[in-house]
């Protein structure tokens, strides 16, 4: 196994490490209150989540990046920063609404 | 094909837009959570310009580590966010997660899962026909329900209503809920015995309130009234429900009674207050409890009340109860109700008084331990230091005397002059470690006084004449007038050190041709000696410290102020008492009680 590989592997598992910490925290805010616009961010966060596991993926099993997956990484990456977009607007929305 | 580098820009472009909104939320609502979310997300469209500039300068491999350190980087940030936005939900700070995460909707959402509670326990028994039934009668009641529909799921469906659920108010939202799910306990009742209708009411409502906590508020009332006090309504004779119903339904308290003992609450909805509602229906329910339970004991007795209360309260759930046992409702409950919990909550109270109590009680015996021991090193010392200069003085007054006497040769009247001065500092000097060697005897001779009886006019009499020479010095009178029959009781060597103590303080303060009176009477069991002299006087806020050790005030006589001290300590361990009164230039009044009587 490869450096890069080695190195990845101990990165991305503090990563997912984390990840399952702040899922634990989400579930816990949705059990405090039911957040309106939550499934949006939710969604938005796990075409996230594909998409970086698109992009890193190649870098954890050969060590380097395969230019297709990077493309649907990006892809992925978009859609997920398109919803998210779209969560937040109306987000502003509300709370625009909300102030008048 | 798309390339890689045109979506890098339109996910940079993306992220940027994302940035700037929440940035824009931010400006609205300046909340630490909401900077923590910027922080972290502001990395993301560098990691696209990053991505960008690696693909056109060729990319290095370790280059790629940028990527999950600045993902770590963001979800600690996330996280950090995270938390806080919790902080902020629990505290209930600010005003804008409200329209962030609707509790309203929660609310809608808790209700229909109430509802649908008691829906799937009635459609096995009847089917979905009356349920229907009911709820278009309530539709046509509360136009509000419009939105609830019955599903394909044979499941009461509230989904419509979240659209216009801002607009409602929360009051009218539980009113028309509660007459809802009333609706169904009656209906369910129908089949089932009406205490299991009871029990599983209540359980629904524990589990929603654990569910979500935010519906606790606006279900206390049915959990009080309809299964707390409901249940033991219905078990009372009818003429006694009718009794009470009349005596309720005329009452401002909110609630009506049927004949059957049926609690309706609908009104309470229409007083909610904006805050403290949980208190409010405490006080709702005090004052239904006040009314129904005098007549209920009456019909069933006063135990089985008592009992059944404390039983229906026992059965709340563990949410419900520490809520409204938080808000002080056990201690406004009439006696014989929930009197276990009152005695451990009272216990609980009265341990931690009675821990503080003790704390206090501890830290001041160490404050005392402490003066003791220090006060024990003070004439530890004193004792020590007095016998280590007593011993050298009386070898220095020998040789002095047996040169005054010539005893070692002749000398010169100069140098008998100055043996005389000589003679008289030692004196002194021996009669201050001999005061000094008072104050640690009295103390450690405190159990072994003597107990002595004997008259007062006998020692006062014997004291003026020691201190005869003294007076006669200064052409001074003094007076004694005491009774005969006046008895004193102590150890009479050291009570006439301390009158005499105080006879010579006066004589010394007095001017010449000065008087002195010594009087004594009895009070109670003790007698009232009173020593006064028509002398300097004291300044009034030296009085206080007079009896201390070593105080010497602004005095010229040369005293290590040990005199009143030791005359303090020799009183009070007899039991006894001394102060002073005086004003400058009118001289002082010493005032001593002495254990003693009548003969």
């Amino acid at each position: 196994m490869e450096r890069i590989q080695i190195i990845m592997i101990s990165l991305n598992t503090i990563i997912l490490f984390l990840a399952i910490i702040s899922f634990y925290r989400f579930n816990r805010l949705m059990k405090l209150v039911k957040v309106r616009r939550g499934i949006i961010l939710a969604i938005s966060g796990v075409f996230l989540l594909i998409g970086y596991v698109f992009f890193i993926m190649p870098w954890i099993a050969i060590g380097e990046s395969i230019p297709l997956m990077e493309v649907i990484a990006y892809l992925l990456i978009s859609i997920a920063l398109i919803i998210l977009l779209y969560g937040v607007s109306r987000i502003y929305g509300d709370w625009r609404k909300a102030i008048k | 094909m798309i390339s890689a580098e045109i979506l890098s820009l339109m996910n940079f472009a993306l992220s940027v837009a994302v940035l700037a909104i929440i940035l824009g939320v931010y400006t609205i609502y300046r909340r630490t959570y909401l900077l923590w979310f910027i922080l972290s997300f502001s990395i993301v469209p560098f990691m696209f310009i990053y991505g960008m500039v690696w693909s056109s300068y060729g990319p290095s491999r370790m280059g790629v580590i940028v990527y999950p350190i600045s993902v770590i980087i963001i979800e600690i940030g996330m996280l950090i966010g995270q938390k806080n936005l919790i902080s902020s939900v629990k505290s209930g700070e600010g005003e804008e997660y409200k329209m962030f995460l609707r509790d309203d909707v929660a609310i809608l959402r808790t209700y229909e899962q109430l509802a649908n509670f008691f829906v799937s326990r009635i459609v096995p028994l009847i089917g979905t026909s009356s349920i229907k039934e009911l709820l278009e009668s309530r539709i046509d009641k509360y136009p509000l329900l419009a939105g609830t529909y019955m599903d394909v799921d044979e499941h009461l469906n509230t989904k419509i209503m979240e659209e216009v659920i801002g607009k409602t108010k929360m009051e009218d939202l539980s009113l028309a809920f509660y007459e809802l799910i009333s609706g169904l306990v009656e209906l369910y009742s129908a089949f089932v015995p009406w205490e299991k209708a009871t029990d599983e009411l209540r359980n629904a409502m524990g589990k929603a309130t654990e569910n979500n906590a935010l519906i606790l508020e606006w279900v206390t009332p049915i959990v009080l009234f309809r299964t707390v006090l409901e249940p033991v309504l219905r078990k009372c004779r009818p003429e006694d429900i009718k009794e009470v119903a009349i005596m309720v339904n005329r009452g401002n308290i909110g609630i009506k009674i049927n004949k059957e003992g049926r609690i309706d609450i609908a009104e309470i909805y229409g007083e909610y207050p904006e805050k403290n509602r949980v208190d409010f229906i405490i006080q709702k329910f005090l004052d239904a409890l006040h009314k129904i339970r005098p007549i209920a004991q009456q019909s069933i007795g006063k135990d089985n009340t008592n009992s059944m209360i404390t039983a229906n309260f026992r059965k709340m759930s563990t949410d419900m109860k520490e809520r409204l046992y938080g808000e002080g409702l056990i201690e406004k409950l009439p006696g014989g109700i929930l009197e276990e919990e009152k005695v451990t909550l009272m216990g609980r109270e009265m341990l931690i008084k009675e821990l503080a109590e003790r704390k206090k009680k501890l830290e001041k015996a160490y404050r005392e331990l402490a003066e003791a021991e220090l006060g024990k090193m003070k004439t530890t010392f004193l004792d020590v230091v007095a016998h280590e200069l007593r011993t050298p003085l009386t070898s220095i007054k020998t040789y002095v005397e047996l040169l005054r006497r010539e005893k070692l040769g002749k000398l010169t009247k100069m140098q008998k002059e100055k043996l005389g001065i000589m003679a008289n500092n030692v004196d002194k000097l021996t009669n201050l470690i001999n005061d000094m060697l008072q104050i640690p005897s009295i103390d450690v001779k405190e159990l072994e006084l003597r107990n002595e009886k004997f008259s007062a006019k006998d020692i006062i009499k014997e004291i003026i004449e020691d201190c005869k020479e003294l007076s006669d010095e200064k052409e001074q009178t003094v007076v004694a007038k005491i009774s005969s029959t006046l008895t004193l009781r102590g150890d009479k060597n050291l009570l006439g050190k301390a009158i005499k103590n105080i006879l010579v303080n006066a004589i010394r303060y007095t001017l010449p041709l000065g008087e002195i009176r010594i009087s004594a009477r009895t009070d109670g069991e003790k007698v009232h000696l009173k020593i006064s002299d028509s002398g300097i006087g004291i300044q009034e806020d030296e009085i206080e410290r007079i009896f201390d050790p070593f105080y010497t005030g602004d005095n010229e006589n040369g005293g290590m102020g040990l005199g009143l001290s030791i005359v303090k300590n020799i009183v009070e361990s007899h039991g006894g008492k001394i102060w002073a009164e005086s004003k400058a230039d009118r001289g002082s009044t010493f005032h001593v009680l002495i254990p003693g009587g009548r003969k």
